[in-house]
């Protein structure tokens, strides 16, 4: 069976290049949230394999999506992905439970490579 | 206290308490700054939150925390509510109301999504702590440390020196207060189960009809002396009292329902975007809380309908010099053992015209009809089954709902629909229901020897004709009653038929060809959607309270009548579902009038 991801990114762009990236290894992309609020809720309802989590969300940040995800119980893989100049976050992330993390820009290799690492 | 009654309680109250932020959030949308509003309802998710860990609800009662934290901040000034906080707490507000449903009963309502809106609050909440905490003043201290503060009245306008150098005094002084007093007070008023209520007044039914059974059999044992005694009438006046009160506990006023409504009203008008204000008259009016109930949702689909069909956007109603914003009224009056509820909208009317080519189109009228119909008559049509299938579809009122589900829903409990319109003026609809299911008066007549009762709501008059009276129309038959030619009918045809889907075409002439000239009629004046309709019986008998019962699952599916109840003398009294005969009768005079076209 396929691997079941869900994409959280503000940006139409990397929503789109990211769903691209997983599908052509054969991942199913079964959501993908632009905001924290529909990002917490999606992860609970879609219960996917693996989400990939964009720090910077208009709502709240991507530490804060982890944090709730993982105190609720979540046990999805997730690839935290934070910009360039932002290794706190990268830090503070692992800490919080987060599984990898990949900083932008990224290509699709280095994508498909960390993906592939977690899972 | 059992569990299930505290869990009944608590959801009570909770659900109170949901109707109460409701309203306060609606306020709040039009005075931002209202501190007393933002009290309110901090005080509110406080209660709530406290309740909610009591019965070990805990997401609730985080939830409610959370959206607690949020309000404590917005009294403190660190958080202004622009718009867009406005609609994530709207939205939370929601996500509220729907764990509380889900909790109280999870089969029929899902859980919510509740973590993401949550999360977002928390997030939120943080970072107003983070940029409002000042260096040195007051601790940034949750508002769990500070219960007092909650407690202490309304303190307006004292520098906040004297506050705090008051605060341990005011312990003080309560504590002394508690000391002194030994008797510790409760509420005066206690919260009740419906279902404990529904018992209570079913044995209060079967009491009644015991009641009867003893008077009756005391009456034929001391036939010869007239009247009762002391001891019966002391039963009867007791009865009766007994009666009345556990209906009266069962009363609710009508406000309960109506405040529900200033959401409604303000969410179907957004979604419409109209600018409509909601008025409430007599809310304190009172009925009995299964009726108020049932017509619930009849109530909402006539508001969301009002809104969305009634009023008219701001521009087209400013161009017709009427106010921008458009009035929805929801009015309650009592008059004798009724309760009229009414909702009226001042927008566009109804359009008598369009109402009849719609129905033409639909072929539920023809064009005779059409032509015979009066104003009066023809708006009633937006009632049957098959007419409000709109052709426009709109988010809110394209829901498959049609007013006849709605006059259905209002004749379950015997009540009645009536409406007018003007057009350009606006729309009333009005609810005739009685204030009480329970018991009805009837009238008692008699069919081949068989006892039946007929609810007075839906009689006008009783009268005797003689045959001679009586003459043929090309669709039945009809008489002169003041003056009016009516349709008249009799029972015993509509009791034998063999079929009901496929009537002999003849039926409704045949006891009357069968009796002997000099025959009298004893007929029951049925007013139904302004019309009457004589039913022709064997004997009228008197006026009596009944207890109706349902029939039970195994008959639910018997026409023409509604329901039973035990007469004194221990026989079964069939009661008539006036409404259901008056469809048929319709139907057939219809499908008659338009063969014959």
């Amino acid at each position: 069976m396929s691997k079941k991801v869900l994409v959280v990114d503000d940006s139409l762009y990397m929503r789109t290049l990211i769903k691209d990236a997983l599908t052509s290894i054969g991942y199913e992309v079964l959501g993908m949230a632009a905001n924290g609020e529909s990002a917490i809720d999606m992860a609970f309802e879609l219960q996917p394999d693996l989400i990939t989590l964009d720090n910077i969300l208009p709502d709240m940040l991507g530490l804060d999506v982890l944090k709730t995800l993982r105190s609720e119980g979540l046990t999805a893989k997730i690839i935290m992905i934070s910009a360039v100049g932002q290794e706190a976050v990268v830090e503070e992330a692992m800490k919080n439970g987060a599984n990898e993390y990949i900083i932008k820009p990224f290509t699709t290799e280095q994508l498909v490579e960390v993906v592939q690492k977690v899972m | 206290m059992k569990d299930d009654e505290l869990r009944e309680i608590f959801f009570t109250e909770a659900q109170e308490q949901y109707d109460e932020l409701n309203r306060l959030f609606v306020e709040l949308e039009q005075n931002k700054q209202d501190k007393q509003i933002i009290d309110s309802l901090f005080r509110l998710l406080h209660t709530l939150k406290a309740n909610a860990g009591g019965m070990g609800f805990e997401q609730l009662a985080q939830f409610a925390h959370i959206l607690e934290d949020v309000f404590g901040e917005i009294k403190k000034g660190h958080l202004h509510i622009n718009s867009e906080l406005f609609n994530t707490l709207f939205r939370a507000n929601d996500v509220l109301g729907a764990m509380i449903q889900h909790l109280k009963d999870p089969e029929h309502h899902e859980a919510p999504k509740y973590r993401g809106i949550k999360t977002k609050l928390e997030v939120l909440v943080r970072k107003t702590r983070a940029q409002a905490t000042p260096p040195a003043e007051e601790t940034p201290a949750s508002d769990e440390t500070q219960p007092a503060r909650e407690a202490a009245p309304p303190a307006t306008g004292i520098p906040s020196k004297e506050k705090k150098s008051r605060r341990p005094l005011k312990i003080e002084d309560e504590a002394t207060t508690v000391a002194a007093e030994e008797q510790l007070h409760l509420s005066d008023s206690i919260h009740v189960p419906v279902k404990k209520l529904d018992n209570l007044l079913n044995l209060v039914g079967e009491l009644i009809i015991e009641k009867d059974r003893i008077i009756n059999l005391y009456e034929q044992l001391t036939a010869q002396r007239k009247g009762y005694n002391t001891e019966m009438t002391h039963i009867q006046r007791l009865t009766n009292e007994l009666q009345h009160a556990v209906m009266s506990i069962r009363l609710v006023q009508v406000g309960t329902l109506f405040k529900k409504f200033h959401r409604i009203v303000r969410d179907v008008a957004n979604e419409e975007g109209k600018h409509v204000r909601l008025v409430l008259k007599g809310m304190e009016n009172e009925i009995d809380r299964n009726i108020l109930q049932i017509i619930s949702e009849s109530l909402v689909h006539l508001v969301r309908n009002a809104i969305s069909h009634g009023i008219e956007t701001e521009d087209e109603r400013v161009k017709q010099r009427k106010p921008g914003q458009g009035i929805i009224t929801l009015s309650a009056e009592t008059v004798k053992e009724e309760v009229r509820i009414q909702v009226s909208d001042d927008g566009r009317g109804i359009d008598v015209e369009k109402i009849k080519q719609k129905a033409l189109q639909k072929g539920l009228i023809s064009p005779e009809e059409a032509k015979r119909m009066p104003p009066e008559q023809l708006i009633q049509l937006i009632f049957l089954p098959g007419f409000s299938s709109a052709d426009t579809v709109t988010k809110i009122s394209g829901r498959g709902v049609g007013m006849d589900v709605v006059k259905r829903a209002i004749e379950r409990v015997g009540g009645q629909i009536d409406i007018e319109s003007t057009l350009g003026k606006g729309t009333t609809f009005t609810l005739i229901l009685p204030l009480s299911m329970a018991v009805k008066s009837t009238l008692l007549f008699q069919l081949d020897d068989i006892t039946y009762a007929i609810p007075l709501a839906y009689t006008s008059a009783v009268s005797t004709f003689r045959k001679s009276d009586i003459h043929y129309v090309r669709n039945g038959l009809a008489a002169n009653f003041l003056g009016k030619s009516i349709s008249v009918v009799f029972l015993k045809d509509i009791f034998s038929l063999k079929s009901i889907q496929n009537p002999d075409k003849q039926f409704i002439v045949k006891s009357f060809e069968e009796t002997p000239d000099d025959a009298l009629f004893p007929t029951i004046i049925i007013n139904y959607d302004q019309k009457e309709i004589g039913i022709i019986v064997d004997r009228l008998l008197q006026q009596k309270e009944i207890v109706e019962k349902p029939l039970g699952t195994l008959l639910k599916d018997a026409h023409f009548v509604s329901g039973a109840t035990i007469l004194g003398t221990g026989e079964v009294c069939l009661v008539l579902d006036v409404p259901g005969i008056m469809h048929f009768l319709f139907k057939q005079i219809r499908s008659y009038q338009n063969s014959n076209a």
